[in-house]
């Protein structure tokens, strides 16, 4: 446990696995502390599952994995398991450039069995579709590896699917699971036909049918477990896939997060104090829309150690891409002003004293729009909820800075996501005052 | 005689550069031991500076409460555009009118120039 890991140096397997046994020892260090200190059996449970919880979370894409500048579409994860672990999974790999391979699923039954079924089925996702071109063989190899090694009665429905981003080619296979659903860029969403196969995990030899459907830009398609259709209200009602397609319809042109976020909460909304009962998963894939897809020309990163003195360094970087964009003094001076504050915030009420932070930057261009986002892994925290500033508040107080910065940007949008706060700000370039 | 003497109790701090997260702890410092005098006037000349954030606006705002609580007065001149727009922005804010335009300023001073000149 105290072999230091070297640091995932790339963002292949080996790389998120590296990552994945960090956070794992950093997880067993203070769950060892924890139990030293704590002797109620009950704590033990409690602090295991805690433990699981952050393991199953870290199988999960990281969200810089997730990036649309390296993706080439727009991906948008979502897992809320109904207890502190779940049977839900969902991944996405890219496996070369233009190529993405992804897969949603839901394991029978809940809680522990269901979570190590869950990670099992993941690992052979991962290797069945780094090897296999065609979904519909992806599935049929996690079949058989599944099968082979299942003395539990345990099963998952699984949808795989391969997406050629230049062409919006896309390739889905299904295996026994919740059909889902094709919102495009413009017109009514709708369930995607096909067979909908059978249950992954149980039968050996198993094929399953392919189905061939093309993206256009701006087209989402939109999966999820049955925790979504299948939740229920307090008087036993069931959410269902008319509602599902009802809020999807009303979100036209929404970000893939937004979209789930969305379906999200019209689900919490609806099971009111119903306690949720299974766990929620859903995955959004986008292709981009033609403006945007095509104009994101150029696009810069840097990352920053999570203190104010970076922030001369940060600068520097921000300047030098705006020159190199030619970007207006007046536009520079904002996104400037953005990064003080926005940096500022994230040390000051993200990661407050705590060293070590790390603060993810990013700058791109899609078409006339200089997008900034921030990232950072501090406890969840959205400034944009910060206190009005006022005359109460003595100085100003911290809500001074994110008025600033909503008012001199265009769009700001924060998400926690996977455990990340971003924020996503958004200024025309040739926008004067 | 009474010219000079008034005079004198205008104090101008110049602010040139940046004042944001990384200068204000510095400005605070160095502004505590302009207000250690308590200073009836307090002129800020803004013409070399060229950018403020929240940070350095607190520190102007916390500059300005002193004052005020001691019945002294401060008045921003000179701001560059892209200076005089973010204050703008703070303007609109309730109970943020300290800050007055350039032309405010202009009167509040020549005002003093003239209780000077009637040797208040």
């Amino acid at each position: 446990l105290d072999t230091p890991l070297p640091p995932p140096a790339s963002r292949d397997e080996v790389g998120r696995l590296t990552a994945s046994f960090v956070e794992m020892q950093t997880a067993l260090y203070q769950y060892i502390e924890t139990v030293k200190q704590s002797t109620a059996a009950e704590e033990r449970l409690e602090s295991e599952l805690r433990v699981a919880r952050q393991i199953q979370m870290s199988l999960l894409p990281r969200h810089a994995d997730l990036a649309p500048e390296r993706l080439g579409c727009e991906v948008f994860g979502l897992l809320e398991p109904a207890r502190a672990v779940g049977g839900d999974l969902f991944d996405v790999l890219l496996r070369r450039p233009g190529e993405l391979a992804f897969v949603i699923g839901d394991v029978s039954g809940k809680g522990i069995p269901a979570a190590l079924f869950m990670a099992v089925t993941d690992i052979h996702f991962e290797a069945a579709a780094r090897e296999l071109r065609d979904p519909e063989a992806v599935l049929a190899r996690i079949n058989d590896a599944l099968v082979a090694e299942n003395n539990a009665n345990m099963f998952v429905t699984l949808i795989c699917g391969v997406l050629d981003t230049a062409s919006g080619r896309l390739a889905l296979a299904s295996g026994g699971h919740t059909r889902p659903v094709l919102v495009p860029a413009s017109g009514a969403p709708a369930f995607v036909e096909g067979d909908i196969g059978t249950v992954v995990g149980v039968v050996p030899g198993l094929s399953f049918q392919r189905h061939d459907l093309r993206l256009k830009p701006g087209d989402a398609l939109v999966l999820y477990t049955d925790g979504v259709t299948e939740a229920h209200d307090p008087d036993s009602r069931l959410f269902g896939e008319e509602r599902l397609l009802e809020q999807l319809r009303s979100r036209p042109g929404d970000e893939p997060s937004a979209l789930a976020e969305g379906v999200r909460d019209a689900v919490r909304a609806f099971a009111g104090s119903a306690p949720q009962f299974d766990d929620i998963a859903m995955l959004i894939v986008r292709r981009a829309p033609a403006a945007a897809g095509a104009a994101v020309s150029a696009q810069t990163h840097l990352d920053l150690d999570g203190r104010t003195d970076e922030l001369s360094r940060a600068r520097a970087w921000l300047e030098d891409w705006c020159a190199s964009q030619g970007i207006d003094a007046e536009v520079v001076h904002d996104l400037d002003l953005a990064l003080d504050e926005v940096v500022a915030n994230v040390v000051h009420h993200g990661y407050g004293s705590s060293e070590g932070g790390r603060i993810g930057l990013h700058l791109g261009l899609a078409g006339d729009v200089v997008r900034f986002e921030v990232r950072d892994r501090a406890a969840a925290f959205n400034p944009l909820e910060a206190e009005a500033p006022g005359p109460m508040s003595a100085h100003g107080g911290g809500g001074l800075g994110v008025h600033l910065v909503r008012r001199l940007m265009d769009r700001v949008e924060y998400t926690r996501e996977n455990g990340e706060n971003r924020l996503v700000l958004e200024r025309s370039r040739s926008r004067c005052r | 005689m009474s010219l000079t003497i008034q005079v004198r109790q205008t104090t101008v701090v110049t602010l040139a550069g940046r004042l944001d997260t990384s200068s204000s702890p510095r400005a605070e410092q160095a502004l505590a031991l302009v207000l250690a005098a308590a200073p009836k006037h307090v002129v800020f000349d803004l013409a070399g500076l060229e950018f403020i954030s929240s940070a350095g606006l607190r520190v102007l705002l916390g500059a300005r409460k002193t004052l005020s609580d001691a019945g002294s007065e401060c008045v921003l001149v000179n701001m560059q555009p892209q200076i005089e727009r973010v204050l703008e922005v703070i303007r609109s804010l309730p109970g943020m009118k300290i800050f007055t335009s350039a032309r405010e300023a202009d009167e509040y001073l020549a005002s003093i120039q003239e209780r000077v000149l009637e040797g208040e």
